[in-house]
C-alpha cells in the first residue's frame, strides 16, 4: 500500500513540476519533420464499408508511406509486432498489407458474428506488455500502423504511427463514431477592440486564437454500464514558431465549459527562434473514441523591428 | 555533612557504563542512582607524603543496589613534591585498597531492565584530593550549641533543562582553608550545611558530566540561606541518554540509533527516520520512495512504533517523518536476520521506540524552520504518572502561494500541508505494572488547478489533481513483570488510514483501513543461561475502496502511458489477516556464544496458506571487544493490496519468500570506537512479477496480471566505523558494497534490480566548539541508479503521444551521486531554559545530482533531471 501512496504522491508531485521549464523541444513547436495525426473517416467502420486512412505530415522529402493493419498486436515495448498470423484470419479478411501510398483504404467484409468470433478467439492468447486485454463488448479493436520514411537535410528518418479501428460487432448504432470537425480557425490582437480578425501576425503582440467548433460535434454513446455519457473533445495547437499557451485545450464534460475547448493564447516573443515569413498552425481536433479532424492555417508574419 | 579533611574525596558518580562492561539483555528503563555514598579514608602515607591520587573502578550493582563486585581499572597519582615520591618505596599509597573498601559501601538504588530489577557494572571513581597544608588555628569544626539547624541548603540543577542532579558534591569552604565542609545532593537534588558559622562561605559545587561551578554565599546569623546552583553540562543536550547498553544480541546486525545521535545530523532536518538512511545496507532515496534496504524494495521495510506497524510515516514528498524526535528514545534498525517476534518485511525492519516518561518537572521544546513549527511537552501528573503531548504544521503552503505567480499554469487551491500531532501517557503504579497509551495522527493534503490540464495529461479529464492522506492509531500497552523471571508485554492498537488521490480525472484513488493489531509476548528467564519468549503477532484491517487507475508500475515495470488498461473496483469492508504465533529462546552457551534459534507460523488469509519460518542467530564473544555473529532467517512477504486485488492483480498469489543470510564481527578496541562488518545474502523465492497470462475464472477467460514466478538475489557487505562522543568530537563512516538482482521469469537472464546501489559511501562527523557552537557535515557518494535506455519511439494517434521502445532493462545508469550537507548550531544556556538556532545547508557545494532522465516528446533527446540545488534552512529552538 505504501507503493500506492507513494505512486500517488509521485504522481501529484510530477504534476507539479510538469511546469517547469526545460530545454527539450516542445511537442506543439513543428520544426522539420513531423507526423502530427492520422485520421480515418470512419473510426467505427461496419461491414463493408470502406475506411480512408490518412496522416497529417509536416517537412520532410522523399515520404515513403507502408500502412498495415494488424488484429492482434504487441504493446508498444514491442513496437507493435503483429503477433496473429494472416493465415490464422481465414477467407474474407483483407490483406495485412495496405499499400504504399498516402493513404490507404481498407474495408472488412467480416459479418458481426465473424467479428465477435474472431475477437473471442483473440481474447485467449496472452497479453502482450503493457497492452489492455481485449475487450470483445462492442466488437474488434484492430491497430493500424504507418511506417513513414522521409529525407531530412540529407538524412533518412522514420516515424512509426499507430491507430485503432473498432469494427464494431454490436448493432446498436449509438457506437458509431463520426469524426469531430473544425469550422474556422482565427487569431485576433488582444484587448483588441475593432473586432477585427487579423490576416497576419507582428512580433511582440498577443493574439487571441479562436476555433470555431459546434457543441454538436460532441456525440453521446453508451458508456460500460450502458448510460448515455458525452465525449471529450482536444484540440492540440501545433504551431511553427512563437509561443502559445496552452499545448492541448479540452471540453470536458465533467466541467461543462464549451469554450474552454476553442479559445488560446499566441505571441512571438523577443527571444523566439522563429525565422520565417509565414507562421503556420495545424489544429488538431480529436474526440477520446478515435475521431480526428485537422486544419492548417498560415499567416504572414511582419518583419522584426 | 562531611568534614573535607576526612574525606576529601570527590565522588564521581558515573553513571556512563562502558557498554562493554554490561551483559543485560533487555532495555534499561532505570539507570542505577546513589543512594548512600561512602567516604574513602584518605591513606596516612599519601597525605603525609603530600600525594593526591584518583581509582577508577568498575563496580557490580546487584538487584538489591548493593556493590557485589569490584574491579580495580586504573590508578594514578600525582604529587606535590616530585623528588620526595621520586624516593619512595611506597607504590599506590593505599589509595586503592581505600577506594576499593569505600566501594563496598556504596548504596544504589538498583537499574532495572524492561521495568525488572537487573544486576549491571558500572564505571565509578574516586579522587583523592590534598587538602590545603594545615594551619594549626584553623581545622576545627563548628561549635554546636544546641540541635543542628540548616543555615545554608539549596538544589543542584542541570543549567538549560532544569533536570535535578544527584550525588553532586558539594562543598563549603573558608576561603583562606581554615575550614570545609561537604554535602552530597539527595534524590531531589538537594543538598543542606548545617550550623555554619555567620559569615562568607566559598562554595564549590561538581558532578560528573558537568562544569564545576563556584559561588561565594553569605551566611547569615539564625537564618537560612537557600539557594540553587545551575551547573552547565560537559555536553548539552536534554535528550542525551544516560546508561548506553549494549544492545541485544538476538540479531546479527542491529544499528541503534540514539536520540542525541539522530537530531544534528545535516540533511536529516533532525527527523529520526531520514537518519536511517545513513546507515549500512540502506539505498539512497530519492523524494517519498522509502526505505529500501539490502536489494530489496521499500515496500520490504516495515516500520513500527512501539512494536506496532506504521504504514504511511513519512509526510508528503518525504519531507518529514510523522514523529517527532523528542519523543523518540531510539530508532532500532534491523537490516536483516532479525528477531522471530517480527516478520512480513523481507527488506528491513525499523522499530521506532518511544520515551518512558520520568519526567522530574514540566519540560518542552518549541522548534520554529522554514519547514515547519513544532512543540513538545512533557508532564508529570503524579510521581507514577506523566503525560507528554506534540504537534507540528507545516507552512510550505504559506510559502508557496506567495511564490507562485498569479498567471502561473497551475493554481494551488490548497497547497502542499502537512500536520501531526502525538500524545503519550505512562502509568507505573509499582515495579510490577507499567501502562502506557500512545495516540498520534497525521494529515497531508495537497490540491492544484491546471490552466490546461491537457497539456500535462493528453488524456485529461477535469483540471484538478488533489491528493490527501491522514491517519491515525491509537496504542495501549500493558507490561506485567512479577519477580519470577516472567515479563509479559500486552500491545493492542487500533489503526485509521485514510487516503485519497485523484489526477486529471483518469486516475482517482480513495481508501478507508481500519487496522487493530495485537501483539502479545511472554518471556520467561529460566535460568541465568536460558530465557524463553513466547507470543502472538497479529494484524487485522478492513478495506473500503473506489479506484479507477490503470495498474500502478512496480518493480522493474516501465510506465506505460498510452493504452492503458484502466481498472474500476470497489470494496465495502474486505478484509484482510495477517496473524502469527512465534517462540524464541535465547541461550547463554560456554565460551560466551549466545544461541537465539526461533520459529514463526504465518498465517495468509487470502489463499489460506500457513508459512513456517526458520529463524537462528548466533553469537561469539571471543573477546571482550571482539564479537564475531552470523545468522539465517526466512521471511515472508504477502502481496501488496492491489496485487492480490481480483480486478488489479491476483488474488490466488502466495507471499514471497526471502531467505536472509548474514555473517559479520564487532569490534571495540576503545570506548569510543566500534567497528561492524557484515556481509550478507538473500535468496527470493516467488517473486511477484507481472505477466500476460490468462486464467478462467467463472468460466471466463480474464487476465492474471501477476504470478509468483520471479525469483532473485542480493549480496554485499557492509563496513560502520563510528568514533562516539568523546573530545567534542564524534563521526561514522558507513559503506554497502551491493548487487541486488531479478529473473522477471525462470530462464530469463538476470537484470539489475531498481534499487541496485553498488557503492553507498556516508561520513558523518560532528565538533563541539567552545561556547557551545556545533559544526556538523555530512558527505554521500552513491552510485547512480539502474536505467532503462530508449530506443526510439511510436507515435500513439489516437492518445496524441509517444511511447518509448526500451532497450535491455536496467542496463544503464546515472551519474553517481555526491553531495555535501553542513549543519551549524549555536546553543544559549539559561538557568531554567536554553535555545538553540541553526543553520542546516543541504547540498553546501550545489551538486547537480542527476536524479532521473528527462525526455523529449518523442524521446530522440534527453536531459538530465538534477535534485534540489542548494538549500539553506535556518530554524529556532527553545527547551525548558
Amino acid at each position: 500500500m505504501k507503493t500506492i501512496y507513494a505512486l500517488a504522491t509521485g504522481v501529484a508531485w510530477c504534476a507539479l513540476t510538469s511546469a517547469c521549464s526545460t530545454d527539450l523541444p516542445e511537442y506543439d513547436h513543428v520544426e522539420g519533420f513531423r507526423l502530427l495525426t492520422i485520421a480515418a473517416d470512419h473510426p467505427t467502420p461496419q461491414k463493408d464499408q470502406e475506411t480512408t486512412v490518412s496522416a497529417l505530415v509536416v517537412g520532410g522529402e522523399s515520404l515513403e508511406y507502408r500502412w498495415s493493419w494488424c488484429p492482434f498486436s504487441a504493446g508498444a515495448f514491442e513496437s507493435y509486432r503483429c503477433l496473429f498470423p494472416q493465415d490464422g484470419l481465414g477467407a474474407g479478411w483483407p490483406s495485412y498489407e495496405l499499400g504504399t501510398s498516402e493513404q490507404a483504404k481498407v474495408s472488412f467484409p467480416a459479418s458481426p458474428e465473424q467479428i465477435e468470433r474472431l475477437c473471442q478467439e483473440l481474447s485467449m492468447l496472452p497479453i502482450p506488455d503493457g497492452r489492455s486485454p481485449m475487450d470483445c463488448s462492442l466488437g474488434l479493436s484492430v491497430l493500424v500502423k504507418l511506417e513513414l520514411k522521409a529525407q531530412v537535410n540529407g538524412e533518412l528518418r522514420e516515424v512509426i504511427a499507430v491507430k485503432r479501428l473498432m469494427l464494431l460487432s454490436d448493432p446498436d448504432t449509438a457506437h458509431i463514431n463520426t469524426n469531430p470537425q473544425i469550422g474556422a480557425f482565427s487569431v485576433r490582437l488582444e484587448n483588441d477592440g475593432s473586432g477585427q480578425d487579423s490576416d497576419s501576425l507582428q512580433w511582440l503582440k498577443k493574439y487571441d486564437c479562436s476555433l470555431s467548433v459546434s457543441e454538436d460535434m460532441v456525440e453521446e454513446y453508451p458508456d460500460e454500464m450502458g448510460l448515455m455519457t458525452s465525449e471529450r473533445l482536444v484540440v492540440t495547437w501545433f504551431r511553427s514558431g512563437g509561443t502559445i499557451k496552452n499545448t492541448r485545450t479540452a471540453y470536458l464534460p465533467s466541467e461543462d465549459d464549451f469554450t474552454a475547448l476553442t479559445k488560446n493564447t499566441f505571441e512571438l516573443e523577443e527571444e523566439d527562434k522563429f525565422q520565417g515569413d509565414e507562421m503556420k498552425f495545424y489544429l488538431v481536433l480529436r474526440d477520446d473514441r478515435g475521431g480526428v479532424s485537422w486544419m492548417e492555417k498560415s499567416y504572414p508574419v511582419k518583419e522584426k523591428n | 555533612m562531611r568534614p573535607l579533611l576526612e574525606t576529601l574525596c570527590l565522588i564521581f558518580a558515573v553513571l556512563l557504563a562502558p557498554a562493554w562492561a554490561v551483559a543485560q539483555s533487555g532495555q534499561m528503563t532505570q539507570a542505577p542512582k546513589l543512594l548512600e555514598g561512602a567516604q574513602a579514608e584518605y591513606p596516612a602515607a599519601a597525605l603525609r607524603e603530600r600525594v593526591a591520587g584518583k581509582v577508577e573502578l568498575l563496580i557490580q550493582i546487584d538487584e538489591k543496589g548493593a556493590v557485589s563486585e569490584v574491579e580495580l581499572l586504573k590508578t594514578s597519582t600525582q604529587a606535590e613534591d616530585l623528588a620526595l615520591v621520586r624516593n619512595s618505596t611506597i607504590s599506590d599509597y593505599g589509595f586503592n585498597s581505600a577506594a576499593e573498601q569505600a566501594a563496598r559501601r556504596l548504596v544504589f538504588s538498583p537499574a532495572h531492565f524492561d521495568g525488572e530489577p537487573a544486576s549491571v557494572k558500572i564505571g565509578y571513581s574516586f579522587q583523592f584530593a590534598l587538602p590545603p597544608k594545615p594551619e594549626p588555628s584553623s581545622a576545627k569544626t563548628p561549635e554546636k550549641a544546641g540541635p543542628s539547624v540548616v543555615t545554608l541548603s539549596g538544589r543542584v540543577r542541570s543549567k538549560g533543562t532544569r533536570k535535578l542532579l544527584v550525588g553532586a558534591v558539594v562543598t563549603a569552604y573558608k576561603k583562606n582553608g581554615s575550614e570545609g565542609y561537604e554535602a552530597i545532593s539527595d534524590d531531589e537534588g538537594r543538598w543542606s550545611f548545617y550550623d555554619l558559622r555567620a559569615g562568607s562561605w566559598q562554595v564549590r559545587v561538581e558532578v560528573e558530566g558537568y562544569l564545576p561551578a563556584e559561588a561565594t554565599e553569605e551566611v547569615l546569623e539564625a537564618q537560612v540561606t537557600e539557594v540553587d546552583y545551575y551547573l552547565r553540562p560537559g555536553r548539552l543536550n536534554r535528550y542525551d541518554v544516560l546508561v548506553e547498553v549494549e544492545p541485544a544480541r538476538r540479531e546479527v546486525t542491529r544499528r541503534e540509533l540514539r536520540v542525541e545521535d539522530l537530531v544534528k545530523i545535516p540533511g536529516t532536518m533532525g527527523d529520526p527516520l531520514m537518519t536511517v538512511e545513513n546507515l549500512p545496507g540502506v539505498a539512497r532515496g530519492v523524494a517519498s520512495n522509502g526505505i529500501a534496504v539490502r536489494g530489496t524494495s521499500p515496500d520490504g521495510t516495515g516500520v513500527y512504533v512501539n512494536g506496532v506497524r506504521i504504514l504511511n510515516y513519512d509526510h508528503i514528498g518525504g519531507l518529514r517523518s510523522v514523529i517527532p524526535a523528542q519523543m523518540i528514545e531510539k530508532v532500532d534498525f534491523f537490516p536483516g536476520t532479525y528477531s522471530a517476534s517480527f516478520g512480513r518485511s523481507e527488506g528491513a525492519l525499523i522499530d521506532v521506540r518511544l520515551k518512558k516518561l520520568a519526567p522530574d518537572q514540566v519540560h518542552g521544546a518549541v522548534d520554529v524552520s522554514l519547514l515547519d513549527v513544532g512543540a513538545y511537552l512533557e508532564v508529570p501528573i503524579t510521581d507514577t504518572f506523566a503525560v507528554a503531548v506534540a504537534g507540528r504544521r507545516s507552512h510550505i503552503d504559506v510559502v508557496l502561494d506567495a511564490a507562485v505567480p498569479e498567471d502561473a499554469s497551475i493554481s494551488l487551491t490548497a497547497a502542499p500541508r502537512y500536520y501531526d500531532y502525538q500524545i503519550l501517557a505512562s502509568f507505573r503504579p509499582n515495579a510490577n505494572h507499567t501502562f502506557q497509551l500512545f495516540g498520534m495522527g497525521s494529515d497531508d493534503a495537497m490540491e492544484l488547478l491546471f490552466a490546461d490540464a491537457s497539456s500535462a495529461i493528453s488524456n485529461a479529464q477535469s483540471s484538478v489533481a488533489k491528493n490527501s492522506a491522514n491517519f491515525q492509531r491509537v496504542a495501549f500497552e500493558y507490561q506485567y513483570t512479577p519477580d519470577n523471571g516472567i515479563r509479559n508485554e500486552l500491545t493492542l492498537a487500533y489503526g485509521r488510514d485514510e487516503f485519497f488521490n485523484s489526477a486529471f480525472g483518469v486516475f482517482n484513488i480513495g481508501a478507508l483501513f481500519h487496522e487493530f493489531t495485537l501483539r502479545e509476548t511472554l518471556s520467561w528467564q529460566m535460568s541465568k543461561n536460558v530465557l524463553l519468549r513466547a507470543g502472538l503477532d497479529g494484524r487485522n484491517f478492513w478495506a473500503d475502496y473506489d479506484v479507477t487507475a490503470s495498474r500502478p508500475p512496480r518493480e522493474g515495470e516501465l510506465r506505460v502511458q498510452a493504452e492503458e488498461e484502466f481498472i474500476t473496483t470497489k470494496g465495502r469492508g474486505v478484509y484482510f489477516g495477517r496473524n502469527a504465533a512465534f517462540v524464541e529462546g535465547e541461550f547463554s552457551l560456554p565460551g560466551n556464544v549466545l544461541f537465539v534459534p526461533g520459529g514463526r507460523l504465518e498465517h495468509y488469509e487470502l489463499t489460506d496458506e500457513w508459512l513456517p519460518e526458520a529463524r537462528a542467530v548466533a553469537n561469539w564473544q571471543m573477546l571482550p571487544e571482539f564479537t564475531l555473529k552470523g545468522g539465517v532467517g526466512i521471511v515472508h512477504q504477502a502481496p501488496d493490496i492491489d496485487q492480490s486485488d481480483i480486478a488489479f492483480g491476483n488474488p490466488a498469489l502466495s507471499p514471497q519468500r526471502t531467505i536472509q543470510y548474514s555473517v559479520g564481527a564487532q569490534w571495540k578496541p576503545v570506548n569510543y570506537l566500534d567497528f561492524d562488518v557484515a556481509l550478507f545474502y538473500k535468496d527470493m523465492e516467488n517473486v511477484i512479477v507481472p505477466t500476460g497470462e490468462l486464467t478462467q475464472r467463472n468460466g471466463q477467460a480474464v487476465p492474471l496480471r501477476y504470478s509468483n514466478g520471479g525469483s532473485g538475489r542480493a549480496y554485499g557487505f557492509e563496513l560502520l566505523a563510528k568514533h562516539n562522543f568523546h573530545n567534542n568530537f564524534k563521526a561514522w563512516v558507513s559503506y554497502t558494497l551491493s548487487r541486488s538482482e531479478r529473473e522477471n521469469e525462470a530462464g530469463e537472464p538476470a537484470r539489475l534490480f531498481d534499487f541496485d546501489q553498488t557503492h553507498i559511501l556516508t561520513l558523518v562527523a560532528s565538533y563541539l566548539f567552545p561556547l557551545d557552537w556545533e559544526l556538523g557535515v555530512r558527505w554521500r557518494f552513491v552510485s547512480g541508479n539502474p536505467t532503462t535506455p530508449y530506443l526510439g519511439s511510436i507515435f500513439v494517434a489516437d492518445a496524441d503521444t509517444f511511447e518509448p521502445v526500451p532497450g535491455a532493462q536496467n542496463s544503464s545508469r546515472l551519474p553517481a551521486f555526491h553531495q555535501l550537507d553542513v549543519r551549524i548550531d549555536k546553543k544559549w544556556v539559561f538557568d531554567t531554559w536554553s535555545m538553540t538556532t541553526y543553520l542546516s545547508v543541504t547540498n553546501a557545494y550545489n551538486r547537480a545530482n542527476v536524479e532521473a532522465l528527462g525526455h523529449s516528446y518523442d524521446y530522440r533527446q534527453t536531459e538530465e533531471v538534477t535534485g534540489l540545488p542548494i538549500l539553506p534552512i535556518l530554524g529556532i529552538k527553545g527547551e525548558f
